[in-house]
């Protein structure tokens, strides 16, 4: 079981929309998939799930009322028969509340997901844009983590405490955490977007893959259809370039091997622009 | 904020970050692996803490043996592990797993340890919770020299 987390303590840089889209592509690929939803806006649990929730979701697993339920029972299926979600909901900003202080809290998501069933060959994390108990757990759970970097000047700090934070979890766990930085929302008709990248390869290249997601607006078509993008367009450029990077996290190509020019230089797709 | 006062909040998030990951003492920590299929339990503290996974230029000399392989018996070395765990304290020697999963943490009660170690020294116990077979680095190592591996030097 691989068990990746996607995370960066700055929000609207792609995390959900890069874990969707991960577990859609390896569903689609024939892999048991969990994606579990750490984020308390749940926003890609409202992207794959109805919205009356049948269960506690995730929640659950920091100890409510009762006792601990096993992670399998909370798992609920999506529209991809292969993809399974453990969802969000309201309950998940409590437990942050109530448990961010206690010793030892940082590993009840891993305990939890280790009892998954050994049937289940990959799960993704999807992480909350703040550093708490929840991101923590994600972190400490992690095999590996994907941080998306939106492609302007801001995220940059954000990325700089991103880093910082995995350095310290590490240091906690005595481990270093193998993390990958992706990134993402790129639109290469602007400047500050053509510089950010540049100083991404120049200043954060320990861990940059070296291929950019572009800004598409096809995968806000997908989240408002509720469909998984590798269903709702599965031809789209920046599922193209996706598929690229989970070939490059799967070990399937080099790690550092530059995607191809085409996926770097194409046009952006905007069709509210090109309409 | 000024260096200093910048170095003590890391300090304290450090601090914070330590107490939220602390075991606690009744607990050790195991490493999940996948190996032939078989899920396995590492002591955590077994595991060097280098970087693990697929990064195997930061592994050094090592030589890897595919724990599979120690599973079915027969112990084989590989030159490029498929997923490198370098083992603590015994610098020429490391594990090819298929995957390497989470670490979690379990208390010693819940492990169903060994009494008699005849064949498969290696085994020391099963951590039911998990379904993960509890190795012994010490006797997977013992089980590779009794078959003629050697580890890097």
């Amino acid at each position: 079981m691989n068990l990746w987390a996607v995370a960066n303590q700055k929000g609207g840089v792609g995390k959900t929309t890069t874990a969707v889209i991960l577990a859609g592509l390896l569903a689609e690929r024939g892999a048991r998939v969990v994606l579990v939803d750490l984020d308390p806006h749940a926003s890609a649990s409202a992207w794959l799930l109805p919205a009356a929730a049948s269960c506690e979701g995730v929640a659950a697993l920091f100890g409510g009322d009762g006792e601990m339920p096993e992670v399998a029972c909370l798992l609920e299926p999506t529209v991809q028969p292969q993809l399974q979600i453990l969802r969000a909901t309201p309950a998940l900003a409590a437990v942050e509340r109530r448990l961010a202080t206690q010793a030892g809290m940082g590993r009840v998501l891993a305990n939890a997901l280790g009892a998954l069933p050994a049937v289940i060959d990959h799960v993704i994390l999807d992480c909350p844009p703040t550093l708490g108990l929840l991101l923590v757990n994600a972190l400490a759970a992690a095999e590996r983590v994907i941080v998306p970097v939106q492609t302007e000047p801001l995220a940059l700090e954000g990325l700089r405490r991103m880093q910082a934070t995995l350095e310290m979890i590490g240091r906690s766990q005595g481990r270093v955490i193998d993390h990958w930085t992706v990134p993402t929302l790129y639109d290469q008709r602007t400047r500050a977007a053509r510089e950010v990248l540049a100083q991404l390869r120049t200043e954060f290249a320990d861990g940059l893959w070296p291929g950019v997601i572009p800004v598409d607006t096809r995968l806000r078509d997908a989240s408002l259809a509720g469909e998984l993008p590798s269903r709702f367009c599965p031809r789209s450029r920046a599922l193209g370039v996706y598929r690229s990077l989970l070939a490059a996290l799967l070990g399937e190509r080099p790690r550092d091997a530059a995607v191809s020019w085409e996926e770097e230089h194409a046009e952006p797709i905007d069709e509210e622009v090109a309409a | 904020m000024t260096p200093g006062a910048d170095h003590a909040a890391g300090d304290a998030l450090q601090r914070y970050l330590d107490a939220l990951l602390d075991p606690g003492s009744a607990d050790t920590e195991y490493q999940l692996l996948r190996a032939g299929s078989v899920r396995v339990a590492l002591a955590a503290s077994a595991v060097a803490p280098e970087a693990t996974g697929g990064d195997q230029a930061a592994q050094g000399a090592r030589c890897w043996l595919d724990l599979a392989s120690v599973l079915r018996g027969q112990p084989v070395t590989v030159a490029s592990p498929v997923v490198a765990v370098p083992l603590a304290g015994v610098p020429g020697w490391g594990l090819s797993v298929e995957a390497q999963e989470t670490l979690v943490q379990v208390a010693d009660q819940a492990v169903t340890w060994r009494k008699q170690r005849g064949g498969r020294r290696w085994l020391a116990g099963l951590i039911e919770q998990f379904g993960a077979v509890v190795i012994d680095p010490a006797a997977v190592i013992e089980e590779a020299e009794g078959h003629g591996i050697q580890g890097a030097v």
